[in-house]
């Protein structure tokens, strides 16, 4: 279960509306590589997982993820707020605004909506901690090309601890592959599947 | 000045709670470090005292920390996309 606590995981105090950078870092909200798929992607994974120590981990990193996606949503939400509708213009933002005005709708930047064929529970361990390396990696790319077109240091700051913590939790999820293939035969690493093909810990 | 000062409050529970969300993820792939848990448990305690200190002083950040009174005082707080502490 889950318990909401009012407060942001890093602050998000931006005064300045600038709504080209919205649109970018939208992408992060709904797009292919953002924390809505990050956080979906851990949380499905996490229930037939085999091993107990590394269904915590997806389980506490979902949570974690689940607090960036709030923040990724402050960052748009305080961006986008007070525009004039000649700022919407000028900015290309007429597009979403037609549809969503400026709520919050998750999208990658190029309009495309949020799809939960972004990532899979494949219902195999070893399957799935390779795609969640993957998919921090991903994230981490998106958040560099999101940072080189980023002048406003109020975004920028949030935007760096976001892609600080795709870093960690990488190295986490190298961790648990490494946990999860010390169950198994050193010879043996990708041949079968340890949590459908033999029970939790029996396999030779 | 008020409103400066649970800024600063909200801020340090901010920095003790990532410093735990850290250390539990560490923790999660490294569940016999001493020195981890130790400081795991240090600083736990703190975070429990802080957020005590500011639900008295500032309003809950847990719904059941809302005090007695005629209104809710949960959803009469600033909500944390806003922007404001």
């Amino acid at each position: 279960m889950f318990q909401y606590e009012k407060r942001l995981q890093f602050p998000v105090k931006i005064c300045k509306p600038d709504a080209k950078s919205a649109q970018i870092i939208i992408s992060q909200f709904g797009g292919p590589d953002g924390e809505l798929a990050a956080s979906m992607r851990y949380f499905s994974q996490k229930f037939a997982t085999p091993y107990r120590e590394v269904a915590g981990l997806l389980n506490d990193i979902a949570t974690e993820e689940l607090n960036h996606l709030e923040m990724v949503g402050a960052i748009v939400y305080q961006l986008t707020k007070d525009l004039s509708m000649d700022e919407i213009k000028a900015a290309g933002f007429d597009k979403y605004y037609v549809d969503h005005t400026v709520g919050l709708w998750p999208q990658a930047a190029g309009g495309i909506p949020f799809n939960a064929c972004e990532f899979q529970s494949k219902g195999d361990i070893i399957t799935d901690l390779h795609e969640d390396m993957a998919a921090e990696q991903k994230a981490r790319t998106t958040y560099d090309n999101i940072l080189r077109l980023l002048d406003n240091p109020d975004v920028i700051a949030p935007i760096r601890f976001l892609r600080q913590r795709e870093i960690v939790h990488f190295q986490r999820f190298g961790e648990a592959l490494r946990m999860t293939q010390d169950k198994l035969d050193a010879k043996n690493f990708y041949a079968f599947n340890p949590g459908f093909d033999c029970k939790p810990n029996t396999c030779k | 000045m008020a409103k400066k000062d649970r800024c600063a409050a909200l801020y340090e529970i901010s920095m003790v709670d990532f410093l735990l969300t850290d250390m539990m993820l560490y923790l999660d792939t490294h569940p016999n470090d001493k020195n981890a848990l130790d400081y795991y448990h240090h600083y736990a305690k703190i975070l429990k005292e802080l957020r005590e200190d500011f639900a008295v002083n500032y309003g809950p950040l847990f719904a059941e920390q809302s005090n007695c009174g005629k209104t809710w005082e949960w959803s009469c707080e600033p909500n944390a996309w806003e922007g404001v502490c």
